[in-house]
């Protein structure tokens, strides 16, 4: 499946199974756009006459978000935080504060969704799956060693009582 | 003996299906590499629901991290006996003719593969009873000591279980939810000549506790530790470990650096002996359980590490070192 079929399956699984969620999704949205990238593959998303649709990629967008198959297998290995993976550029995201904050509820609202909707596994497996296929593997070693606290950011954390 | 342990599926007209759990349990312990691994598989929700859960986890810790990992479908595609669970990439069997325990597992990567047979060597204990537990309850099984055989294959590297291995299963099942004002703390610890089990349920907070048990098992009789004999003391700090399902990571960040096990101690008493476990953590792995119906999560933190025991049995001085793994959930 190409990125572009795989978000289009993720949304449309959202429709059919999580509809609260979907109307969740587009309330958030509204008219704006954003420019997807996965790999050497860019997409253009966004709903039109509240149907999601692929849009020409020289269309104009709001926001733009850009990762790779390596890393997204990493993270759903549970080999690579997500703030990891930001923090040293395997993900990036751009645009206004505001497009940015509805990238990320737009992501969370699709993983909190993901629990009742087994569709949603299905396709995170069939993505590993044709990943694996293709080569790309998650790391050799858990590499969250490298992202260790350190002792600054936990004095930092223990004075703004921010310990869990 | 035979095991005659099933599933403990609910009825038809049971209204609290939607928060049945089913839990098969099975930990492998080697000493001369302290190897340590986790098998799991696990139904959560109502069976009829589609959107519930079948799980199935297989990690090995070797002190550089753990190798394996974790598959969640719902359970109406999972392959489900009485006896067994059956998912894409593993499958866990009890056996009630030969009291053992069959585990398959052929992870996507090929890292971790495994097929053995556990045979039970110790007795059977069984707290049948259901035991409150948040809102609901949880019951529980276990056989404390299995000897297991077969293949173990680690990077392509084949290591045959046999005569060198030794194994833990128990089998759990109840009505929660996750995210419920849950928690336990259970703990493995196997010493060369005797083997622990401690394990109390808690609220999400640890701060109250519930049922308590805590077993001693060696050659001869098992040694069961009264409630009012055991003495617990686990020490926190925060850790950055391997958390999956990785989707579920993403979502919960607030979890990334938890407070885990570092050190615990417990201490048991009877009449005829008094020994003191004492564990120290190195690997942990967060299982991020995610309630189908219920919606809320629960973090389940396993750590590996090692252990020390000493104290006395009858006039016999015990003073060992061992393999030990501890969960901490809240």
């Amino acid at each position: 499946m190409s990125f572009a079929e795989y978000i289009t399956a993720l949304i449309e699984a959202l429709e059919t199974f999580e509809p609260s969620s979907f109307s969740r999704l587009k309330a958030l949205v509204g008219e704006k756009k954003a420019r997807l990238q996965l790999d050497d593959e860019v997409i253009n998303v966004g709903f039109v006459e509240g149907q999601f649709a692929i849009l020409p990629v020289d269309e104009h967008t709001d926001g733009e978000g850009v990762m790779d198959s390596a890393s997204v297998v990493r993270i759903l290995d549970g080999h690579l935080e997500v703030t990891d993976s930001i923090l040293s550029g395997h993900i990036m995201a751009k645009g206004t504060p505001s497009s940015l904050e509805e990238i990320l509820i737009a992501i969370e609202l699709i993983l909190e969704a993901s629990i009742h909707t087994p569709q949603f596994r299905a396709l995170s497996e069939q993505f590993r799956s044709e990943k694996f296929i293709k080569g790309t593997r998650s790391n050799e070693y858990d590499i969250t060693a490298l992202f260790e606290t350190g002792e600054k950011e936990l004095d930092l954390l223990a004075r703004l009582d921010l310990l869990p | 003996m035979s095991l005659h342990d099933t599933l403990q599926s609910p009825i038809i007209f049971d209204p609290t299906r939607s928060s049945y759990k089913d839990w098969f349990h099975l930990n492998l312990i080697d000493f001369e590499t302290k190897a340590l691994g986790i098998f799991n598989t696990s139904l959560h929700g109502d069976p009829l629901d589609q959107r519930s859960m079948a799980a199935g986890s297989a990690f090995i810790s070797q002190g550089l991290g753990w190798i394996g990992n974790v598959e969640v479908v719902s359970q109406l595609e999972a392959n489900m006996r009485p006896n067994f669970i059956g998912l894409q990439h593993m499958g866990f069997l009890i056996s009630s003719t030969t009291p053992s325990i069959h585990v398959g597992v052929r992870q996507m990567d090929n890292r971790l593969n495994a097929d053995f047979i556990a045979k039970a060597v110790s007795s059977y204990l069984s707290i049948d009873l259901p035991m409150p537990f948040g809102k609901g309850w949880i019951s529980w099984r276990l056989i404390p000591k299995l000897q297991p055989f077969g293949i173990l294959e680690l990077d392509g590297k084949k290591i045959r279980l046999d005569n060198r291995f030794t194994a833990y299963h128990d089998h759990n099942w109840g009505r929660w939810f996750w995210g419920d004002d849950i928690g336990w703390e259970w703990g493995y610890f196997q010493c060369k000549s005797l083997s622990a089990v401690f394990a109390r349920t808690t609220n999400r907070a640890h701060s109250i506790i519930g049922a308590t048990w805590f077993s001693i098992h060696r050659e001869g009789p098992d040694l069961i530790v009264s409630p009012g004999e055991i003495d617990c003391k686990i020490n926190l700090a925060p850790k950055t470990l391997r958390r999956v399902p990785g989707a579920m990571a993403a979502l919960r960040q607030d979890r990334a650096n938890p407070l885990t096990p570092q050190s615990v101690t417990v201490c048991g008493k009877g009449s005829s002996f008094d020994l003191r476990f004492s564990f120290t953590a190195s690997d942990a792995l967060q299982f991020i359980a995610a309630d189908p119906a219920g919606g809320g999560c629960s973090f389940i933190h396993e750590t590996s590490g090692n252990v020390i025991v000493d104290g006395i049995i009858g006039n016999q001085d015990i003073s060992e070192e061992g393999c030990a793994i501890l969960e901490y959930v809240n």
